[in-house]
């Protein structure tokens, strides 16, 4: 049954647009909803909006929009409805045109990332700290356990070493009966002494 | 669309604000020093920088704390403490040595004079390692190294955070085992270039 062009009042109109601007709504319908845009300057400013916004959609880049993405976008336009139970389809329409937009926005930081940005994935920056931590600790190992063993070798050498050392020459003076001094004995030498200062170590 | 361009300015901005304040509370650390002062490298002397921080160090502890080897564990529970790692590595590029010796000598007697406990210090035919600590024998706040190995290496170390000495002490001991770690041994695998780390 042919539907009259006059058959639709504005909120019918409203109910109907996001059909008639997908092409989804039938004939008759499409013909009544043209009609009443014809007469209807307020309807003409909603469904120029509409247009808008699907021509805004097509022509944005197709990406994967994130889960929690659209999930937010939905979070905020079930908050908006639920505001405005009786919203005009006016606030309808720009609801919805916000919501792209936060959608256009979200994608456009993401392919702006994605195009410009090309930042290691935080995965990779931490394994690459941590070979630079591990790095870093077999220096301080290395160098600790050279220090070291440089440490122990002037211990041994100024604590056992060169009382011996003394200690026989003592003896070989005593026994030879020999006036001169033994050739041992005296201050450490100069690479012995200059060698090391010790207090302790890491491991 | 400005958005998208206004997005990272500012997130840009607020890093760059988050690393100057995070840079202030390290360098305020007890356990801080600051081994680029010393000034002994020059851009293509310098074969390994390292520089990280309290963020990207609670990164590599979260992710190690899981692992199934011990030895990850211990070095996830030392680098949770840590605010942090900054080591610089080169080679002397026809430095007078005894003139780089004397930089490094200095610096030593700075961190003594500023209460820093010098716990190892070794000098035998050109070579120069001092280890300094910081803190109580308890808890380290800090570590630094200072390293010329005649002729032609430059090694300068400083850790700060929280330092367990018993807990550094077995993971060194453990990386001690592994190869590359001979004596001071620089031959570890390095980059070929400087290695630049951010938090």
């Amino acid at each position: 049954m042919p539907v009259s062009p006059d058959a639709f009042a504005c909120h019918e109109v409203a109910d109907r647009l996001e059909a008639f601007v997908d092409g989804e709504l039938e004939l008759d319908a499409a013909i009544a909803v043209e009609g009443h845009l014809a007469g209807c300057a307020a309807c003409r400013e909603q469904h120029q909006l509409a247009v808008a916004v699907r021509d805004g959609l097509r022509m944005m880049p197709e990406l994967d929009t994130p889960g929690h993405v659209l999930a937010a976008v939905r979070r905020v336009t079930a908050a908006e409805s639920a505001q405005r139970p009786t919203a005009s389809p006016r606030w309808a329409w720009r609801t919805a045109a916000a919501a792209a937009l936060v959608v256009a926005a979200a994608s456009g930081v993401l392919w702006w990332h994605g195009a410009h940005g090309p930042q290691p994935a935080p995965s990779a920056r931490v394994t690459e700290a941590t070979a630079e931590a591990r790095l870093a600790l077999r220096y301080l190992a290395g160098i600790s356990r050279r220090a070291g063993i440089d440490a122990t070798r002037a211990a041994l050498v100024s604590n056992l070493l060169e009382p011996a050392l003394r200690s026989v020459g003592r003896d070989t003076v005593s026994t030879a009966s020999q006036p001169a001094a033994a050739p041992a004995a005296g201050p450490p030498t100069p690479r012995a002494k200059d060698q090391l200062h010790s207090d302790g170590g890491l491991s | 669309m400005n958005a998208p361009r206004i997005i990272p300015i500012v997130a840009a901005v607020l890093l760059v604000a988050a690393s100057g304040l995070a840079q202030t509370t390290v360098a305020q650390a007890p356990g801080f020093f600051p081994i680029e002062q010393l000034a002994l490298f020059t851009p293509e002397s310098l074969n390994v920088d390292i520089d990280l921080q309290g963020p990207i160090l609670r990164l590599i502890a979260s992710a190690m704390s899981g692992a199934e080897d011990d030895g990850d564990r211990q070095f996830a529970a030392l680098m949770a403490n840590l605010t942090r790692i900054r080591v610089r590595v080169g080679s002397l590029d026809g430095k007078d040595p005894a003139q780089v010796k004397s930089v490094v000598m200095g610096a030593g007697e700075r961190l003594a004079a500023s209460g820093w406990q010098r716990i190892l210090f070794a000098r035998e035919e050109g070579e120069l390692f001092s280890v300094f600590v910081r803190g109580d024998e308890q808890r380290f706040h800090g570590i630094t190294v200072l390293a010329v190995d005649n002729p032609d290496e430059i090694a300068l170390i400083n850790i700060v955070g929280d330092i367990d000495p018993s807990q550094l002490g077995r993971l060194l001991g453990d990386l001690d085992s592994l190869p590359g770690v001979d004596g001071l041994d620089l031959d570890v695998p390095v980059p070929a270039a400087p290695t630049k780390a951010t938090p």
